[in-house]
């Protein structure tokens, strides 16, 4: 039994395709979750600590520079701290009122439902959730780093991804290598089946629980590393995120729970996958009820209402269950036919049911006693003989048969998507203040800037009591001044700026070593996929063949192309669109015709460009250089003619230019193609503007170039 | 009129190396040619020439006194090719193969249609349109390749190696298919199997070392040998001896204990009996590329 489960696993580890598409993804998934921890953060969990025991011992009397002198950590960074420290011992206050208050606020509701009956939804709910927080024990609240598990608790896509994997494994354990069909089981012997079938389901389960632990304990890892996690035995209503929790549960429990959800997500997914594609037999059939399951649940999760009459619909739900880490600071009851259920249960009772019914459709169709005969496919088996005369369609299918090129396009929009979700504004205390001030003085830069900031001082400083707003309102000034500065002199050289807040400017001009990673994580797998395209030609002997007819010079090289530049060009734009999308949501239309200078960061260069301008040229040098490596390999495939050559040319060209662009000396950088999607920094540093034509002008002519060497090699 | 000329080519694939073709010059016209010769001759290497895949270091390729580089498109779209290799795109079906050499060629939906499923009957793969190259035996790919290779239905056919690895049934069907199209077209056959060309051949030229050693129609060749080629019947036991003194010679049969052996030589051997003997190719062959390891 043990022998033969390690024989399946090995079946699929010798896959060196879903080997690759795991790692990449995995590492796709990993990078994507730290770069948004990094984001999250802003102080050190340390010094977090650090103050967070003065803060203690000494309530009330703060002395922020002898803090920082004292533990060397930055004054803005205390003040930051005291913030945080001030909302989480506020919280503690708010909690017992909150929990003390449910009883009465229960009378008040019951008075208010009192018309809808004592048999009515509402009345139940009302009665269910005293009896919820009833059975919460009292927990002592321990205020503690929390940003870490704010972090975890953010809805994870990562089973999408879990599930992609999940049904190529199925495909590649039920495939008969003797037939041709994707799946060819023989169904004659009927019996005997069941535990074939049992060691295929283990596999699956095992391959799943092992990768869907592995990304949540990544994440957890991370989390921890970047973030911090406080004391993971406090309870987890200690976040004040989690203040509607009604389980005993410490943080501890709950991240085991978040680790063992994704793996329940990840047998149930499994379950299904064999189950759909043993019964209906074709992965492209199969796939289609999965797809349609997910989109519809992920729709109905996303945009449902929790206290909504149909939340069934959204509780009810794969998607949901993937998001169970976030559920637990949800009060709300699912609506059963007018009984509130609570949530956790009614989800657990469904996946239950659902794996149930997988696993048994799966045994009864591997075995042959439940036989579904679709009609059209019957047909479809039928010889036909029919097909495409588009050079373009067949060079695509070439493209896309190897599947890379396919999943991580899929992985791009999914990820892409997931990037509009930051699209809302997170402003911090200091960050809203700041904000507020530069909304006032939005505009054009002048005279009368400058005295409505001083008109602005006055009224401010009238407002301010608190302390802590007071340091946070000199700090932002501060920056609003010193913005100013820099702003009046760009105008001074005769360049009509206009303010716009940095906030709003950074999503997109500091962004920058996030368009390195992923613009270069999707130029080197479409490298890969590219690749073949030609250096299959090579690799066969086919080329002659191929050259020999009358449409296998320019035509071929041309569809071969533009095979590429799509699948391209539908990465990098699925990648791109939501930066400029969220970019347009904040600000006015009329600030992107604004001169460059007047994002803060580029107000020292010369040069006459708007931002539109700027952000259109640097798309154009971006979207090439990203283009180049892919054309590299095509053609160095075409002149080296051997596949291991080639690829470790062209890693080693790619090595070299990723050195080049992470080092920094901004000539190399820019030199590299790749430090095109560092451009951006690099006209900062250099404050010139002049770097992205040259940038554009310098990928036109590699790419020219390149292109038109490949083409006289090939149509020799 | 000549279809297609072949004028004084000679390819050198390396400065030090001798010439994998010398001062090759031929013509042309509709009807099969076999090209006959040891391995290395050349063979592939001027078939690749006359199909463009390959420059010439010296001399040209005319098709219809068109030098064949300035017509290009034109020329590759009344070519058919099969090349000597058997590796094919791995993910496609035999289908899907000769679909995209459809696209290639330039075929309209309708005539692709119509003429794969022609070709697939022609070469017996019908039933097998759907399966995946790569598990095709080494026979069925080398018919996946003639099916290519006729799509276009071309007037320049060239054929590498066409028959190796087919079976007998399969080899005389693509014989006579090729024959029956051959009127109205130029075929140019390398093969390794003279039986191959020897009936349906219109004119033979034999390569060795990139040159011409012979060429005509099989009976002009014949009759060029038929001086050198004698026949002898000896008894079973003294064929060892005759083996011995003529390296070139070929058992013919054998009758009633006695042995007739084809000998090779350019002078009468010197043996009882000796008759001068009716010549076929295979003769030739021997006769031109004698046992050289000896
Ligand atoms: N790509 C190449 N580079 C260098 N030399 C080559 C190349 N291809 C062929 N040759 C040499 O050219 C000569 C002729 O080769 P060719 O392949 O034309 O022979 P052939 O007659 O087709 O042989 P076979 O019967 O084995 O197919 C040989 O000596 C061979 O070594
Ligand atoms: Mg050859």
């Amino acid at each position: 039994m043990l022998n033969l489960i390690t024989a399946e696993i090995r079946k699929l580890l010798s896959r060196k395709f879903l080997l690759i598409i795991t790692v990449v993804l995995s590492i796709m998934l990993f990078v994507r979750f730290f770069i948004y921890c990094r984001d999250l953060k802003l102080f050190e969990n340390r010094d977090y600590q650090k103050i967070r025991a003065e803060y203690q011992y000494s309530e009330g009397e703060r002395d922020v520079e002898q803090l920082a002198e004292k533990h060397s950590i930055p004054a803005e960074e205390i003040v930051g701290i005291f913030l945080i420290l001030d909302s989480q011992y506020e919280y503690i206050d708010q909690y017992k009122d909150f929990i003390d208050g449910i009883p009465k606020r229960a009378d008040n509701l019951r008075q208010a439902v009192i018309f809808s009956g004592e048999k009515s939804y509402a009345y139940r709910s009302i009665d269910k959730c005293l009896n919820d927080y009833a059975g919460l024990k009292p927990v002592t609240i321990i205020p503690d780093m929390d940003t870490g598990i704010q972090a975890l608790s953010e809805y994870d896509w990562s089973y999408l991804f879990v599930a992609v994997v999940l049904l190529m494994a199925c495909a590649i354990l039920l495939k008969d290598e003797e037939d041709d069909g994707i799946l060819g089981l023989a169904q004659t012997t009927k019996n005997g089946k069941i535990p074939l079938a049992l060691i295929k389901w283990v596999t699956i389960i095992l391959f799943g629980s092992f990768l869907s632990g592995g990304i949540a304990c990544g994440r957890i890892i991370i989390a921890h590393y970047v973030l911090g996690l406080g004391d993971i035995d406090r309870s987890l209503q200690s976040i004040s995120s989690f203040r509607n929790c009604y389980f005993n549960i410490s943080v501890r429990q709950w991240l085991a729970c978040i680790v063992l959800f994704a793996i329940l997500v990840s047998v149930v997914l499994g379950t299904v996958s064999l189950a759909l594609l043993t019964l209906l037999k074709r992965i492209a059939i199969s796939v289609a009820p999965i797809a349609a399951g997910i989109g519809m649940g992920l729709v109905f999760y996303m945009t449902i209402p929790i206290n909504a009459k149909m939340n069934s619909l959204k509780f009810i739900n794969l998607c949901a269950l993937a998001d169970v880490g976030n559920l637990f600071s949800v009060y709300s009851n699912v609506d059963l036919f007018g009984y509130p259920v609570s949530v956790l249960p009614t989800l657990f009772v469904y996946a239950g049911v659902l794996f149930a019914l997988a696993l048994s459709i799966y045994l009864l169709s591997f075995s042959g006693v439940l036989v579904v005969s679709l009609p059209r496919w019957r047909i479809q088996r039928k010889l036909r003989i029919r097909g495409t005369v588009s050079v373009f369609s067949h060079e695509l299918y070439r493209f896309l048969i190897p599947g890379i090129g396919t999943l991580t396009l899929v992985g791009y929009l999914v990820f892409s998507l997931n990037q509009l979700d930051y699209g809302k504004l997170k402003l911090t205390q200091r960050d809203y203040i700041y904000y507020t001030i530069c909304q006032d003085l939005r505009g054009e830069v002048g005279e009368e800037t400058l005295q409505k900031l001083s008109e602005l001082e006055q009224i401010y400083s009238a407002q301010m009591h608190q302390d802590m707003d007071r340091i946070y309102y000199r700090d932002a000034m501060e920056q609003v001044t010193k913005e100013l500065n820099l702003l009046l002199s760009a105008k001074d050289r005769g360049v009509a700026v206009h303010y716009i807040s940095e906030v709003v400017t950074k999503g997109v001009f500091e962004s920058s070593h996030h368009f390195l990673l992923f613009g270069f994580l999707l130029a080197g797998v479409l490298s890969l996929s590219a690749a073949p395209l030609f250096s299959e030609d090579w690799d066969t002997g086919l080329s002659g063949l191929v050259r020999t007819t009358k449409r296998g010079r320019h035509s071929v090289f041309l569809c071969r192309y533009s095979v590429i530049f799509l699948m391209y060009s539908i990465g990098f734009f699925g990648y791109m669109i939501p930066y400029i999308v969220n970019w347009i949501h904040r600000t006015h239309l009329q600030e992107w015709s604004v001169p460059l200078q007047s994002v803060v960061g580029f107000s020292m260069c010369k040069g006459n460009m708007s931002i539109r301008g700027f952000m259109i040229l640097w798309l154009c040098a971006a979207w090439l250089s990203g283009l180049i490596y892919p054309i590299v390999l095509s053609a160095l495939s075409g002149v080296v003619r051997k596949k291991g050559t080639t690829l470790t040319a062209a890693s080693a060209i790619m090595a070299v230019d990723f050195l080049c662009s992470i080092l920094n000396f901004p000539v190399l950088r820019s030199i590299g193609v790749s430090g095109t999607y560092g451009l951006m920094r690099i006209v900062q540093e250099t404050g010139s503007v002049a770097i992205v034509y040259i940038s554009l002008i310098k990928n036109v002519i590699i790419f020219a170039v390149i292109i038109m060497l490949h083409y006289k090699k090939y149509s020799e | 009129m000549d279809e297609l000329t072949v004028k004084n080519i000679t390819k050198k694939y390396s400065k030090k190396a001798a010439p994998a073709l010398k001062n090759f010059d031929y013509a042309f016209s509709n009807g099969v040619y076999g090209l006959l010769g040891p391995n290395g001759a050349g063979k592939s290497t001027l078939m690749n020439i006359i199909v463009g895949n390959l420059a010439a270091s010296e001399g040209e390729v005319f098709y219809h006194g068109a030098d064949i580089r300035t017509i290009g498109e034109k020329y590759r779209s009344i070519l058919g090719y099969m090349p000597q290799q058997q590796q094919l795109y791995e993910g496609f079906t035999i289908k899907r193969f000769l679909y995209y050499f459809a696209a290639l060629k330039g075929l309209s939906k309708k005539e692709a249609n119509e003429r794969i499923a022609e070709l697939l009957h022609i070469v017996g793969l019908y039933e097998f349109a759907d399966r995946h190259l790569k598990t095709l035996s080494g026979g069925m790919k080398q018919r996946v390749l003639l099916a290519q290779a006729l799509l276009n239905d071309p007037e320049v056919l060239i054929l590498d190696e066409p028959t190796a690895g087919l079976d007998p049934r399969e080899r005389m069907n693509i014989r006579n298919y090729i024959y029956s199209i051959a009127e109205k077209k130029t075929i140019l056959i390398a093969t390794h199997v003279i039986s191959d060309v020897e009936q349906i051949a219109k004119e033979v030229i034999f390569l060795r070392k990139g040159e011409i050693v012979l060429s005509g129609t099989p009976e002009q060749v014949a009759q060029e040998i038929g001086p050198f080629i004698w026949e002898v019947d000896v008894l079973k036991e003294d064929y060892r001896r005759v083996n011995e003194m003529y390296p070139s010679n070929r058992v013919a049969g054998e009758r009633d204990g006695l042995v007739s052996v084809k000998v090779i030589s350019e002078k009468r051997p010197e043996l009882q009996e000796v008759r001068s003997a009716a010549v076929g190719l295979e003769d030739v062959y021997m006769y031109l590329y004698p046992n050289e390891r000896r």
